[in-house]
């Protein structure tokens, strides 16, 4: 009938559980607060999460083997890896799509100063999305590159349709992302019809963002496309954000508030872009001798997006 | 009757084997009903090996979970010690329900990790949840019998082999 520790359980654990939980919870709590509120934690964290790295590898063989099976089924392996591999390329190219938009936009801001000679170079990086679940209540994505492939803290992370979020921390060879839904991330925006310039925060939900304090009297109507407006330097400008759907009041009546619905594919992208983003100025010797024409640039890299 | 315990040597497999249910990708809407397997794990290990089933041992296995997930160092942590806990402390109770009852008393812990949940959130950012936030509660509920037949089963073969 007894287990060994039985007399032990019964008798004396409950005191010393008592503290024990006490003190526990409290080591829990101080960890939590520090996590949250200083960068204290993330060597620690980076360092342990070398570790998890194998543990999302064989969750994923399940879902890899279900794929893999999938395609060897069909006579058509040849044709989906011919399909896989256009895909990637459609990827990059409307990312380049993008990119040229901004460049578009540039140059007009460029006729307006002419002693401009500042140039954002872009280029993106495709990184996998480890196809794991993190609480469906946490807008975070895990991804396949960590340090050792120079992914930073703050990159901005894009997919072929818009903007998805930014590397919130790293690993040796994984990091996560936050993405523009989550309630503590906030990115500057401007509406692409009227210029109006705003910040758009994430509230948990995959299908939302909000601009919760628009001015009363602004030119702001569903089915406005909001751009990055690269205010705050961490977002390039120009990348497509969210559609907007619903404008309304908030609850005091002194603000205007518009949800808006974000373009990127949140939950679907097993690919996203990495942006590399490069401030540097345009170098003199890059300027064509007589004046005239555009500076002349390296070619770009493989894979980057120019 | 006593079932063995499980050996020292297996206990790292289940862990190991519940971390990868925690992070294995279910498809469409079943991912908001994946329950609390680390949660199911301590209850299970608080009732029927009190020795190891202590609140270090959830503190660790939080503090694990909590670098798997990339959530807060330390909720995780929370949740499970306050779970094992609980469990510790109505020990004697629950191990002589019979197992529906004991299926109720495990979702209502569930149920009280769910609020913790929102508790610790709430501290962060105001969060809403809708009703599929308590789906896993019910879903971790249910598992219960399954869990407790595995594990015994589990034990029975054990302890059919070392007295074969």
């Amino acid at each position: 009938m007894a287990v060994a520790g039985d007399k032990n359980a019964l008798f004396a654990s409950g005191q010393a559980d008592t503290l024990r939980l006490i003190l526990y919870l409290t080591i829990a709590v101080a960890l939590m607060v520090t996590d949250h509120h200083s960068g204290y934690l993330q060597q620690i964290r980076a360092a342990m999460g070398a570790v998890a790295v194998p543990l999302y590898r064989i969750a994923q063989a399940p879902v890899e083997g279900a794929r893999w099976l999938h395609a060897a089924g069909s006579e058509r392996v040849e044709l989906k890896r011919e399909n896989d591999a256009l895909r990637a390329e459609l990827l990059l190219a409307q990312a380049r799509m993008n990119a040229a938009r901004i460049e578009t936009e540039q140059n007009r801001r460029l006729q307006d100063l002419l002693d401009a000679g500042r140039r954002y170079r872009l280029s993106g990086r495709m990184v996998q999305v480890f196809d794991i679940d993190i609480d469906p209540y946490r807008q975070r994505l895990i991804l396949d590159a960590g340090n050792t492939n120079a992914v930073r803290v703050g990159q901005p992370v894009i997919d072929a349709h818009g903007l998805v979020g930014q590397v919130m921390s790293t690993t040796a060879s994984s990091s996560t992302v936050m993405l523009i839904t989550d309630p503590d991330h906030a990115v500057p925006i401007r509406n692409a019809r009227t210029g109006q310039r705003a910040v758009a925060y994430g509230q948990g939900r995959d299908d939302r963002i909000v601009l919760p304090t628009l001015p009363m009297n602004s030119d702001i109507v569903p089915g406005d496309e909001l751009l990055t407006s690269g205010l705050g330097g961490r977002f390039p400008a120009g990348f497509p954000v969210a559609i907007v759907r619903e404008v309304g009041v908030d609850e005091n009546g002194t603000f205007a508030q518009a949800a808006a619905e974000p373009l990127a594919r949140l939950r679907q992208s097993s690919e996203l872009l990495l942006l590399e983003e490069s401030a540097e100025m345009t170098a003199e010797e890059q300027w064509p001798a007589d004046g005239i024409g555009p500076p002349y640039q390296r070619p770009p890299v493989e894979g980057a997006v120019p | 009757m006593s079932l063995p315990r499980l050996p020292t040597g297996l206990l790292p497999f289940v862990v190991l084997a519940t971390y990868l249910l925690t992070v294995l990708p279910l498809p469409g809407v079943l991912v908001h009903a994946k329950p609390f397997w680390l949660g199911l794990l301590m209850i299970w290990l608080a009732l029927e090996q009190p020795e190891r089933g202590s609140l270090g041992v959830a503190l660790l296995l939080g503090l694990g979970a909590d670098v798997l997930l990339g959530t807060w160092f330390g909720e995780h942590a929370f949740r499970l010690v306050v779970i094992t806990f609980i469990v510790r402390r109505f020990r004697p109770r629950l191990r002589f329900f019979t197992l529906w009852q004991q299926t109720l008393a495990v979702g209502a812990l569930l149920l009280n990790d769910r609020i913790v949940i929102l508790m610790l959130r709430s501290f962060a950012s105001a969060t809403s949840p809708d009703l599929l936030f308590w789906l896993p509660a019910l879903v971790g509920m249910l598992m219960w019998p399954l869990l407790v037949i595995a594990l015994d089963d589990l034990r029975q073969r054990l302890r059919a082999r070392s007295a074969g």
